[in-house]
């Protein structure tokens, strides 16, 4: 599970201007992880997907996507943003946690989908999106992520 | 009361999770039984059968791309809508729904 998500694809107090350059820095961190042949082919696929409808799940949520030729092998990225964004979220409510999702355009171990749904589901949790707030440090997150994982039976 | 649901969209990754989650916790709040059908990249799960069919009152259709088998909803009540608004929204279906179809 180290390639979809570990410490190298989390960062705490991002700054960034706006919702597309919090995209192309998570983006740039997942290429950086090896995941990726083609960081540009992929982001492309993340900004048409938000152009369809926000990805802005409300509650200071987003989890941005792209299922692209792009990406060699899944992974998940994650930013807390020192200061919030707007996402064109339906709550109206700027975002501070980014959750951006890479996924090879050809569907790779269902254990991987099932990882992201499983993430996905989770967003809706209070305790879950506050421990993410909470969190002290890298290292934090990674473990808070990898136990909500380890609930899945394969 | 028992209400179905289908929910699909065009990555299959995120939102058609999120729509799952979003109606089963409206409909447990709310004392109601649910069974929600997901047909995203996984494929589909928690597929909906014949005997859900007969013991619901009606059928969510949350959705941004054609679901599969539509057909076997041909002659329950639907509810068809973004799948967006499915997880913002969820108190308020579930709520129609109870209204229309009552205990």
């Amino acid at each position: 599970m180290g390639s979809l998500i570990n410490e190298d694809l989390i960062v705490l107090d991002m700054e960034g201007e706006d919702r597309d350059s919090i995209i192309k820095s998570l983006g740039e961190l997942i290429d950086r992880n090896g995941n990726l042949n083609s960081v540009a082919e992929y982001l492309q696929t993340v900004f048409e997907r938000e152009e369809k409808s926000s990805t802005g799940v409300g509650y200071g949520i987003a989890i941005p996507h792209g299922k692209s030729e792009g990406v060699d092998k899944p992974a998940i990225a994650f930013a807390r943003l020192k200061e919030a964004v707007e996402w064109e979220s339906f709550d109206d409510k700027p975002v501070k946690l980014v959750f951006l999702l890479a996924v090879p355009a050809k569907s790779e171990s269902n254990e991987h989908l099932k990882i992201l749904s499983t993430l996905s589901r989770n967003l809706l949790n209070e305790e879950f999106k506050d421990n993410l707030i909470s969190a002290e440090n890298t290292e934090d997150i990674n473990d808070i992520l990898s136990k909500m994982f380890s609930t899945i039976n394969n | 009361m028992k209400i179905l649901a289908v929910t699909a969209c065009p990555t299959g990754v995120a939102h058609t999770y999120l729509a799952a989650e979003s109606l089963e916790k409206s409909a447990k709040k709310k004392g109601v039984e649910i069974k929600v059908e997901t047909q995203g990249s996984i494929g589909i799960e928690n597929q909906i059968t014949e005997e859900d069919v007969k013991e619901a009152v009606a059928v969510i259709i949350a959705a941004d791309v054609n679901i599969s088998n539509p057909e076997r909803f041909k002659s329950m009540p639907k509810l068809k809508l973004d799948v967006q608004k499915a997880i913002k929204h969820a108190d308020q279906i579930i709520d129609k729904i109870i209204e229309k179809f009552g205990e």
